[in-house]
């Protein structure tokens, strides 16, 4: 399931905390790592230099017991990155996210953002701590809008690799126009939630449903800061609605804001058949 | 303790009225420092904010209309209208115009015609043009836009949602159970404190009008002691309306009240100039429509902004005020309708009637003010409750339509402070449909005595001022009051459509705090 990683590199990461990041993804059970380098130089000079840094980076994580392949393309970095994810069959891609300033964000907007928005495949976004390595997963968010979106998240939630001590299961609604049908409203989401929680149970000790109203990316990411998560896991629909066309589904939006890792799940996205998984 | 939060909208806006009262009664020149100054500040300042707010709430008020929600029924889903058409434009009328149309109805024309902005020539044909189009535009769909927002969210919430007829309940989507605390609390507060201030003005210079009225055909000179004859007066019959209930006193007097302005108006019609009146009437409609886009949202920076702050902002910002009181009594009349009738119902019928009114007495009144020089015009600059009497001097059996001019607002004042005293009460007993009849007596004579003592002191002006001041936070609730009511009937859509409908009583949804 989450075998084949394909990590967007811009060689200007932090060694350290990138490998990090590697042996995060390898507590996910990803046994193979495809890293892309996208260049918008063209000069050879500076193609031979990312070789030689990739060629190092490669070697590290190799002795991490990942194998490795590296690929070097010049051109449009969010779409070549897709691209190339796509045919070499990646289950996922994994981005190292750092953040931008307002300013640049808006005038030279976001390599990450735009892989975010065209990507049909789930995107891993790390966030790097500064102190201790988010390496093993302890809490985990899963933020769902009881639609399409689950049918394709929920197989990674229950996935014996993906594993972490409490899942927190989060729905974040609209509040009714009254008090009796918000509190009908509310019972109905909370039902639904423990049903959800029921298919997950076995694959966590604690299991937590939260219900909460208001715009729905700043209340994922108050809810994961309150309960110290580790991971936000969202589906991403492929149905924006008109406003979310405009600034950007909450799929896009909460790696901004969110101060842990995200993993972003799209509704169409098809899981590999089990005994593709086994292998 | 319980007691005391439920009336505590009750016990909190009568402390501020009465020390309001006290001020303009001992100290009128305080009030009118005070009220002149925030008055000013207000309208230079925020005076734009009034046009562009005016503006979305016709926008919204069409939208609501005409977009899938139009379909959307305020009450059960099989309920019917509790009133007729008929019933229900006359009460439209009765509360959203009536008294000050016909203060205005001669008035208004006549006074931009004499004064109006610097880019037009006073006295002239333009100006007379002018003046009729700025009459239509004051008194046409924006106001009912206004209302529509407030009546359209009150009744929605309460009759369709079963939350109590309060404003503060209409905040439910976007501030939840916080209704019932502070919050709530203060919208309700400053909604009253609103319907006081604007309904003991539009009674004051209404019993003024009357007075002139009677004193130009009775043997008396119009004073003080007649005015306040003429309230006290008008207190009892208001007071006896209200006991016996809105569907009868304010129905039957507010019926009454239309066919009575009906007949003056055929008669005006008929027996004044008509062919004018009609060319008067599509030529100003035509300029009205063709304009109404600029006229929404100029606040003639460069050159007549002193004219636009004096009339249009001041009647806005006077509409707002006067909001949440028609709001809420209109919501009271239109259970049943769906939002679509109730919008085009509200924005075609009313303005309509209001667009006639101008034509034919305004028109009456230019006719003889640029044909024979009748000085209507002179006499409004002097007095401006006598314009419409001086008009009737120049026709036939002009006693008999002052008197019945004079019974016409007689009954408009009784079904104003009636549907007033009904509403204040409602607001301050936690929204009680049928609130206690100790609370409509006090906030009834609360607005009369208010009214006299204010005569008295001349402090009518500074109080109308603090109305107009409470239009600018108003005018930010009922923008937050659009787009509540957009994401309920959203929700409604959304999650609702299709499932059994979600039971709705009479019965107010219970309140967590008490």
């Amino acid at each position: 399931m989450l075998n084949t990683a394909a990590v967007k590199i811009s060689l200007d990461e932090p060694q350290k905390k990138f490998l990090e990041m590697i042996a995060c993804l390898k507590s996910y059970g990803t046994t193979q790592i495809h890293l892309i380098h996208v260049r918008t130089k063209s000069r050879y000079i500076y193609r031979e230099k990312a070789e030689a840094r990739l060629e190092k980076i490669s070697e590290k994580i190799t002795e991490m017991g990942i194998e490795v392949s590296t690929h070097i393309h010049n051109g449009h970095a969010p779409s070549l990155f897709v691209e190339l994810a796509e045919n070499i069959r990646a289950d996922y891609l994994c981005l190292y996210w750092r953040p931008k300033g307002l300013l640049s964000q808006a005038l030279l907007g976001s390599i990450d953002s735009d892989i975010l928005r065209i990507s049909n495949l789930p995107v891993f976004v790390y966030k790097p701590r500064l102190f201790t390595p988010a390496v093993e997963l302890n809490r985990v968010l899963y933020a769902t809008d009881f639609k399409s979106t689950d049918a394709a998240a929920m197989p990674y939630l229950v996935d014996s690799r993906f594993k972490a001590e409490t899942l927190y299961l989060l729905h974040v609604g609209e509040r009714a126009p009254d008090p009796t049908s918000d509190k009908a409203r509310r019972e109905g989401v909370l039902e639904n939630l423990r049903h959800l929680a029921d298919q997950c149970r076995h694959a966590y000790a604690h299991v937590e449903v939260l219900e909460s109203i208001g715009l729905v990316s700043r209340e994922i990411v108050r809810q994961a800061r309150s309960n110290k998560t580790d991971l936000i896991v969202v589906g991403k629909s492929e149905k924006p609605d008109a406003i979310a066309r405009f600034v950007g589904s909450t799929a896009e939006i909460l790696p901004h804001k969110a101060g842990c890792s995200v993993f972003i799940i799209p509704s169409i996205c098809s899981l590999p058949a089990p005994q593709d998984d086994d292998q | 303790m319980m007691q005391m939060k439920k009336n505590l909208v009750f016990a909190v806006s009568l402390l501020i009225v009465l020390l309001v009262v006290l001020v303009g009664f001992f100290a009128p020149d305080l009030l009118e420092q005070w009220s002149k100054t925030l008055h000013t500040a207000i309208i230079r300042n925020f005076g734009w904010s009034y046009l562009l707010s005016s503006f979305l709430f016709l926008i919204f008020s069409l939208f609501m209309a005409f977009s899938r929600y139009g379909e959307i029924k305020l009450g059960g889903d099989h309920e019917k209208p509790r009133f007729s058409y008929f019933g229900w434009f006359s009460m439209l009328f009765a509360a959203g115009m009536g008294i000050g149309l016909i203060f205005w109805g001669v008035a208004e024309p006549m006074s931009h015609y004499l004064n109006p902005p610097a880019y037009v020539a006073p006295s002239s044909a333009e100006a007379a043009k002018f003046a009729m189009r700025y009459s239509f535009f004051h008194w046409g769909f924006h106001p009912w836009a206004i209302y529509i927002v407030m009546s359209l969210s009150i009744a929605y919430f309460s009759f369709r949602r079963g939350m109590p007829p309060l404003i503060s309940s209409c905040f439910y989507p976007l501030i939840g159970d916080r209704i019932y605390g502070a919050a709530g609390y203060c919208i309700d507060i400053l909604a009253v404190f609103a319907t006081v201030f604007g309904i003991v003005t539009s009674l004051g210079l209404g019993a003024l009008q009357i007075n002139s009225g009677l004193a130009s055909v009775l043997p008396f000179e119009a004073g003080f002691t007649s005015t306040l004859i003429i309230i006290a007066i008008v207190t009892v019959l208001f007071m006896i309306s209200s006991m016996t209930g809105l569907d009868r006193g304010i129905q039957i007097l507010s019926k009454a009240n239309i066919m009575l302005a009906i007949t003056i108006l055929g008669f005006m019609f008929i027996v004044g100039p008509t062919n004018k009146i009609l060319n008067i009437f599509i030529s100003t409609l035509a300029d009205y429509a063709s304009s109404l886009f600029s006229m929404s949202l100029s606040t003639n920076p460069f050159r007549g902004a002193e004219w636009t702050q004096d009339w249009t902002l001041f009647y806005w910002a006077w509409w707002i005020s006067w909001s949440p009181f028609v709001g809420l009594f209109v919501a009271s009349i239109s259970r049943g309708r769906t939002i679509r009738e109730f919008v085009t119902g509200s924005l075609l019928v009313p303005p309509l009637l209001t667009f006639l009114w101008f034509s034919v007495f305004s028109g009456a009144a230019f006719n003889l003010e640029l044909d024979q020089g009748a000085g209507i015009a002179s006499t409004v600059a002097a007095d401006i409750s006598t314009g419409l009497f001086k008009l009737y001097s120049f026709y036939p059996m002009s006693n008999v339509l002052t008197m019945l001019t004079v019974v016409l607002l007689v009954v408009f004042f009784v079904t104003s402070a009636d549907s007033a005293t009904f509403v204040l009460s409602m607001m301050t007993s936690g929204g009680q449909e049928n609130p206690p009849a100790g609370k409509k007596l006090v906030w009834g004579l609360t607005v009369s005595t208010t009214a006299a003592i204010l005569l008295f002191s001349g402090g009518l002006e500074g109080l109308q001022r603090m109305a107009i001041a409470a239009a600018l936070p108003f005018s930010g609730i009922m923008l937050l009051l659009c787009l509540s009511l957009f994401r309920g009937v959203r929700y409604e859509f959304r999650k609702e459509r299709g499932r059994p409908a979600p039971p709705r009583t009479a019965e107010p949804a219970p309140n967590p705090n008490s």
